[in-house]
């Protein structure tokens, strides 16, 4: 087996940084492994102020997941209705990953969404990794 | 007082120790870059990291350490190999740090990490992501280091000494002096960044990150992807590095180079992307600037492949 080669100033320096990285990696790591861990908890509403361009109503919503634990494939269906309850426009988007607390803004773009509308919005469902 | 320097010097080393440490990190960073980048830019890694729990983040820490302490052992994270099992995992470490460190970075560039990523989403990503560029720095330094002692053969074969091989390193220095040499460097930059972003270019990451990406940032991702480039040629010690710098030819000093090759890059860039449909004829310039920017960083590092392969 071959010997120990001797460490030069530099390289002792450049150990114990390494050393200190990779120590905080693994404590963050083993810190986050002991916190309780919550389910994943999806809440989705508007974020925003309605905005009309032409015949288009843009809504801003923030989908956001206040458990611990990733929701995959995060299903959020929004639905436009007028004063009598009648649907007028729906729309539906999928986020992908949505870790635990963390939150995506969404844009939803309807036709024909008068001022009076309302919107409703619900996640219907989302994937567990 | 006297004393007192040759302490500091045996505790801290001197001016050349610390030049060689910094190129030996340097040709790590540079290593990783070369070998994990393309993984950087594929979002089933991110999402892998993303949706990883912190017993799963663990896991492929320990996992990962495995394979680069066996590559270390066998080719050395430096230039002195083999190594006692001691000092391989000294440089097991060392090279995990370096993957750590150098794929944040670049995860911070591209917007995959800021400052509203959860703690757990960011680990995972940085350990996914880190593990084959920590192989990268392992392996590369061997791998480079080959076309370098055939470069030194060359040399010995000049001064007529054993060990000598056929041909003439300096006659083959000379021949690439020139018009030559720069459509050799050219070629080489163009097949090397073909190579990379190819694997890339048809895949939805360059839209979904180009749709993200502010000035300022592709600003960023210009001056890193020139960085690193230099650094590989010309920084980081591998292949025949002295060779390189002694070319006359036109374009060939290492700043016009690593610029022209990086102008280079962004045309194949711009072109694959047009080729696979992710850019078309007629698009809006900004939205070419921004995907071909983006494009730029992986195809110029293999551009900078390409050239050491020369």
């Amino acid at each position: 087996m071959t010997g120990r080669r001797p460490l030069a100033g530099p390289e002792r320096i450049t150990f114990a940084i390494s050393v200190a990285i990779l120590l905080a990696l693994v404590g963050s790591i083993a810190w986050l492994g002991i916190q309780p861990r919550t389910e994943a908890t999806i809440t989705v509403e508007v974020s925003g102020d309605r905005r009309t361009v032409g015949p288009q109503t843009y809504v801003t919503v923030r989908v956001a997941n206040a458990g611990d634990e990733t929701a995959e494939a995060v299903q959020v269906m929004a639905k436009v209705t007028d004063p009598a309850g009648e649907v007028v426009a729906e729309g539906e988007q999928t986020v992908d990953f949505l870790s635990g607390h963390e939150d995506e803004d969404l844009v939803f773009v309807f036709e024909g969404a008068a001022p009076e509308t309302e919107i409703e919005l619900r996640v219907a469902s989302y994937l567990v990794p | 007082m006297t004393g007192g320097v040759a302490t500091q010097v045996a505790l801290f080393g001197d001016e050349s120790a610390w030049r060689t440490e910094a190129t030996d990190l340097l040709r790590g960073v540079a290593g990783g870059m070369l070998f994990g980048t393309p993984l950087l830019f594929t979002m089933e890694v991110w999402g892998i990291g993303a949706a990883a729990t912190p017993a799963g983040i663990a896991r492929s820490l320990g996992l990962s350490i495995v394979p680069v302490f066996l590559l270390v052992q066998t080719a050395g994270f430096r230039r002195q190999a083999p190594l006692h099992p001691l000092d391989a995992a000294r440089e097991t470490v060392e090279a995990i740090a370096v993957g750590i460190v150098t794929v944040t970075a670049v995860l911070v560039l591209l917007g995959q990490i800021t400052l509203r990523t959860p703690a757990v989403d960011a680990l995972g990503k940085i350990v996914f992501e880190g593990a084959p560029f920590a192989l990268g720095a392992a392996v590369a330094s061997h791998l480079f280091r080959q076309a370098r002692d055939q470069g030194d053969q060359g040399d010995q074969a000049d001064r007529g000494q054993p060990g000598a091989t056929q041909g003439s390193a300096r006659a083959v220095v000379a021949d690439r002096h020139g018009w030559h040499g720069t459509a050799a460097d050219l070629g080489s930059t163009i097949i090397g960044a073909l190579f990379v972003s190819s694997n890339i270019a048809p895949t939805a990451e360059i839209p979904m990150l180009a749709a993200a990406a502010s000035p300022l940032r592709l600003l960023a991702i210009v001056g890193v992807t020139l960085i690193v480039t230099y650094a590989i040629v010309f920084g980081a010690g591998f292949g025949d590095q002295q060779k390189r710098r002694e070319q006359r030819g036109v374009l060939q000093h290492p700043l016009t180079e690593t610029t022209t090759a990086y102008l280079v890059a962004l045309v194949v860039a711009a072109a694959v992307l047009l080729f696979f449909g992710n850019l078309h004829v007629g698009d809006p310039w900004p939205q070419v600037l921004d995907h071909a920017v983006l494009l730029g960083l992986p195809a110029a590092v293999g551009g900078a492949a390409g050239r050491l392969a020369v």
